[in-house]
């Protein structure tokens, strides 16, 4: 008896399935990573290159123009614009997930799509961000009334990104783990989508209000924090007012230094993970907790979810011990630092890992969704199967535009990449802390053990996926 | 410029990774060559392609699809498929050809193909068309929305 169909959301959506990565396309990937890695730490440079990130503003009337009150009002309009299209969608259109706007622009087009751009630009979903777009408008009001700044209480700093990073988790629960019926995954619903966005904008407009737009942006605003994580690794970013160029992934050396940070890095991997595992090397050990619970006597909904949930936070709790592991091993090196900061020293190593994973796990699905996303979803939003607003309510997704092939290999690409980028931050970090070349090699040796794991377990994932 | 002992020890290690590498890559494409001349014969048609010799473990299954006469059949029974969810397997550019045998009407329809078929209570529909798009793909009741099998189309 199956349980699962398949990954839940993603299967409801997409019709096409990626197959598992052949056994030989693995042996020559997992090789290749292990030969990159040794080459790579032997010819590796010996004073740091990432410690600064050499900002320069940028000259040039139009990108002055980018960063004009008109230019960000229209920026947050499209925001508001698009939230509101897509709870609307949700709670007014059809509960076919594929034909509904929200599912697919809510967790493909905004959730997949903001890191990849923002991984290369910077952060570009500041200027969009609805609620900040909302926040700004409201406190700009509050002056011209009031007459002075709104008042708010001090952020607790030592909470640093604790609350986007278990906003992450619940959002990602909420599309893998949540929707549940009778003991069966079905996905989740348009009109819970769109009541959940609801409830998400209520809750971040009052923290805005009380802890300031910008403070809550910086910490806790789930999008905000997720997809400003993969920006530290871009190259344009906006300071005092202006919008310059930096050096790619120099600004993300210190970006754990604020508590919480390494949660939500990790917690992106252990989350794609579980997306990954639950269908193929999971697969029968949640069959079975879930198979115990719902015997002793759990209501087969709650017991699905619950083993999902416990899986889930099992798969985060993994990825934290390979690192914390990795950390302790550096530790153990000739003048180590302490192991704090050692361990925020090196999280930063991981977001281009984590950013392998998403791309590798969801390329496909990105590829094919955004055909309905600019096809028949822009023309008919609510699925109702009579609307044509732009004339391309009939346009279809052409599953033949990627071959198997295709696909493997680009995963293998950005899992291979990712892990040399990761390898070469931690590599710079290691110089800067030990100043001594030799001894901050023999610290790497601990890192590239931790890479190898994260890279060789992704590639497996993919490997054992939909079996 | 002398190299250190640990560039040394690491050009050692990346060439030994090298070895083990090629050895593994070169045992991996003979022995899955040997595996898939003994597994199966291919049907006539001139479409074998050098990439499927890879993946023996799921030529398992299929085997008796390949010949002739024996349609893979899905029986649905109470509005579910006897046996539980069915995998089909296929080679790109082969023919698809299965049947289904249901006692409840409903529609079929296999997704990414996006083929619909309805069916009446004790009827049977058959399947063929050429395997176009790789992937894996769900057939299902539509109207109960039961998943009765899962199309593999290897490339």
């Amino acid at each position: 008896m199956t349980f699962f169909s398949s990954l839940p959301l993603a299967h409801a959506l997409a019709s096409r399935q990626d197959l598992p990565i052949p056994a030989w396309l693995f042996a020559w990937a997992a090789s290749i990573v292990l030969i990159v890695s040794f080459f790579a730490l032997a010819i590796a440079w010996r004073t740091p290159r990432f410690d600064r990130d050499h900002w320069r503003a940028l000259k040039g009337r139009g990108w002055g123009l980018l960063r004009s009150v008109g230019a960000q009002a229209l920026f947050g309009a499209i925001g508001v614009a698009l939230l509101g299209a897509g709870i609307y969608a949700g709670l007014r259109g059809t509960e076919a997930p594929d034909r509904n706007l929200a599912l697919t622009l809510f967790f493909v087009t905004v959730w997949l799509g903001f890191p990849a751009l923002s991984v290369v630009l910077g952060d570009v979903f500041r200027p969009f961000n609805p609620w900040r777009a909302v926040g700004r408008a409201f406190g700009a009001f509050f002056r011209a009334v009031a007459g002075q700044e709104p008042a708010h209480l001090r952020y607790p700093e030592w909470l640093g990104r604790w609350p986007a990073a278990v906003g992450l988790v619940a959002f990602v629960w909420l599309e893998i783990v949540y929707g549940t019926s009778g003991g069966v995954a079905v996905g989740l619903d348009p009109h819970t989508a769109a009541v959940a966005a609801c409830i998400y904008s209520g809750y971040t407009l009052a923290m805005m209000a009380v802890f300031g737009v910008e403070k809550w942006c910086a910490r806790g605003e789930t999008f905000s924090v997720y997809f400003g994580m993969f920006a530290e690794l871009g190259i344009f970013e906006v300071r005092k007012g202006k919008l310059g160029r930096r050096r790619p992934f120099a600004a993300a050396t210190t970006w754990a230094h604020t508590p919480g940070s390494l949660a939500l890095v990790v917690a992106s991997i252990g989350t794609t993970s579980f997306d990954g595992a639950a269908e193929g090397v999971l697969k029968e050990p949640i069959e079975s907790v879930f198979g115990w619970m719902r015997d002793g006597g759990i209501d087969p909904t709650a017991s699905l979810r619950l083993t999902n949930t416990l899986f889930m936070l099992l798969c985060i709790g993994a990825i934290a011990a390979i690192y914390l592991l990795g950390v302790r091993g550096m530790r153990s090196v000739g003048k180590a630092p302490s192991f704090s900061v050692l361990r925020m020293g090196f999280a930063h190593t991981l977001i281009p890992i984590a950013f392998a994973y998403l791309f590798a796990h969801y390329f496909s699905l990105f590829v094919f969704l955004e055909q309905a996303q600019v096809g028949y979803l822009l023309s008919d939003p609510l699925g109702t199967g009579t609307t044509d607003l732009f004339g391309t309510a009939s346009w279809g997704v052409d599953y033949t535009v990627l071959t198997a092939n295709a696909i493997w290999y680009v995963q293998v690409g950005a899992l291979v990449v990712g892990h040399v980028t990761g390898l070469m931050l931690a590599h710079d970090r290691a110089i800067v802390f030990w100043g001594d070349y030799r001894l901050a090699t023999r610290s790497q040796y601990w890192m590239l053990a931790v890479m190898v794991a994260f890279t060789c377990f992704g590639l497996y994932l993919l490997s054992v996926s939909n079996q | 410029m002398k190299p250190s002992i640990e560039v040394k020890v690491l050009l050692a290690l990346g060439a030994l990774a090298l070895v083990a590498f090629i050895a593994i890559a070169v045992n991996g494409t003979g022995g899955g060559g040997d595996d898939s001349s003994v597994s199966e014969a291919k049907p006539p048609a001139g479409t074998a392609k050098e990439e499927t010799v890879h993946r023996q473990p799921e030529e398992e299954k299929p085997a008796p699809e390949k010949k002739e006469p024996a349609i893979p059949t899905i029986v649905v029974r109470g509005g579910e498929p006897v046996g539980g969810v069915a995998e089909l397997s296929f080679d790109a550019g082969e023919v698809v050809r299965f049947k289904v045998t249901s006692d409840v009407a409903d529609e079929l329809h296999l997704h990414g193909y996006d083929i619909s078929k309805p069916v009446v209570a004790g009827g049977s529909v058959t399947f063929e068309f050429p395997a176009e798009i790789e992937g894996i793909f769900e057939l299902e009741l539509e109207e109960r929305a039961v998943p009765l099998a899962e199309l593999q189309v290897n490339p």
